[in-house]
């Protein structure tokens, strides 16, 4: 009654989805997963954008106008957000909204959330070249580039919540596939 | 002298004549006299023959070793020695002797049929105290040197189960009274506890718990796996049996 030892876990997981909890996620869903992600790095900079641009017509209504952004600076402060975005996402819940919204995590060693540093890394990985996730399409284990150079894969995981310990089939980061997360 | 009256009641009572009871008294009469002369003779006999029977006892000029008397004593003690060695000799040879003699006349005996006839054996054990005796008995020191498992052991369990009506039995229970007495609320809250069964509730009803989320995630897994399969067979590659469409 009590549940120890052996008792089967009960889950919420669709009887049909079982099956691959745990397993490396494929190009199709990361990529829409990092579609997601690049959508709320766009909202974010949108707001950004729109609550500057009230703070201005707030100090001076009369001589308000849109602020201009230039080009460069639009995008040092994208790949700010989505590296700032991508690194607490991983560190903290261990999967961004876009992973969220497509059941996968990112998962370092033995199957358990990333380390800040490790988290941070892979971020700015993923953000200054994303392409590299492309490479889970030919890799055997689905690992993308940064999967690769920082031991870190991504798998699928339906659990609203990330484990605090090992995954029930953790995804040895030497032998079984990943890519970068939610993002890339 | 005497005649005999039969009386109705069949009893013989003697009767005497009187010549007789006379004569009979005189009988009597003479011959207390003669017993008490003979006493007076005897004890007066005595009287004057005891100093000469003390000196024939005990001769004054005689060493005490050689008197008559000393000797017969010593006669009587050898012969009181010699009686007890004698009995003792006796009981050994009593001893040695009767088991044999008593197994060789037990041999000739039916002794089973002998106490059948003769021994009343219901009279018997109904004066024995049967309760008494069971009293005294350590019941537990003899249930402790009787091996139990190796007795149950031999008994085949399966064969006497078999032979169980178990639907009789159940259908004699008194389901109700046992259902009454499990406390089922506390059952209820510690399956709660161990399944989460809140935490169950919420990630089923959560957002990402719809349908279309749902599809979108299993459309997902399988275009993965279809864009794999493409992979694999253009790469000459055998599917990884990771993967969500792998070998198991």
């Amino acid at each position: 009654m009590t549940g120890e030892g052996a008792a089967p876990e009960l889950s919420s997981i669709p009887r049909e989805a079982r099956r691959f909890q745990g397993t490396p996620a494929g190009i199709v869903t990361r990529f829409v997963a990092n579609s997601i992600d690049a959508l709320v790095v766009a909202v974010v900079l949108c707001t950004m954008y729109l609550g500057y641009s009230a703070i201005i017509f707030m100090l001076d209504p009369r001589t308000f106008e849109f602020p201009a952004v230039t080009f460069l600076a639009s995008l040092t402060v994208a790949l700010v957000v989505a590296t700032l975005y991508l690194w607490l996402a991983w560190w903290l819940l261990g999967r961004s909204y876009g992973a969220h919204v497509m059941g996968i995590r990112v998962a370092g060693r033995r199957g358990r959330k990333l380390g800040p540093l490790r988290a941070l890394a892979r971020a700015w990985f993923c953000v200054f070249f994303p392409i590299g996730l492309f490479w889970c399409v030919v890799s055997p284990h689905r690992r993308s580039v940064q999967d690769v150079v920082l031991f870190t894969s991504v798998v699928y995981d339906w659990r609203p919540r990330t484990p605090a310990g090992p995954d029930p089939q953790p995804p040895a980061v030497g032998e079984s596939p990943g890519m970068p997360g939610a993002a890339s | 002298m005497a005649d005999a009256q039969t009386s109705p009641g069949s009893r013989v009572v003697p009767r005497v004549s009187p010549d007789a009871q006379r004569a009979l008294d005189v009988t009597l009469g003479l011959a207390g006299m003669t017993v008490g002369a003979a006493v007076v003779a005897v004890r007066t006999a005595h009287r004057v023959t005891a100093p000469v029977t003390r000196l024939l006892w005990r001769p004054p000029l005689l060493p005490r070793s050689l008197h008559p008397a000393t000797i017969l004593e010593e006669a009587a003690r050898t012969g009181r020695a010699e009686q007890v060695a004698l009995r003792r000799r006796f009981e050994v040879l009593l001893d040695a002797w009767a088991p044999v003699l008593v197994e060789a006349v037990v041999e000739r005996i039916d002794l089973t049929r002998l106490v059948r006839e003769h021994v009343d054996l219901d009279a018997l054990v109904a004066s024995v105290d049967l309760d008494a005796a069971v009293a005294r008995v350590d019941l537990d020191a003899a249930v402790a040197r009787v091996d139990l498992d190796a007795a149950v052991a031999r008994v085949d369990l399966d064969a006497i189960a078999a032979t169980l009506d178990v639907d009789a039995v159940v259908a004699r229970a008194d389901l109700d009274r046992v259902i009454a007495r499990i406390d089922i609320v506390r059952i209820v809250e510690e399956v709660l506890d161990a399944i989460d069964l809140p935490a169950i509730i919420r990630d089923s009803t959560g957002s990402m718990a719809s349908e279309t989320v749902r599809g979108v995630r299993m459309t997902g897994v399988s275009a993965d796996d279809a864009l794999s399969r493409v992979v694999d067979r253009a790469l000459f590659r055998r599917r990884h049996p990771e993967r969500p469409g792998g070998p198991a």
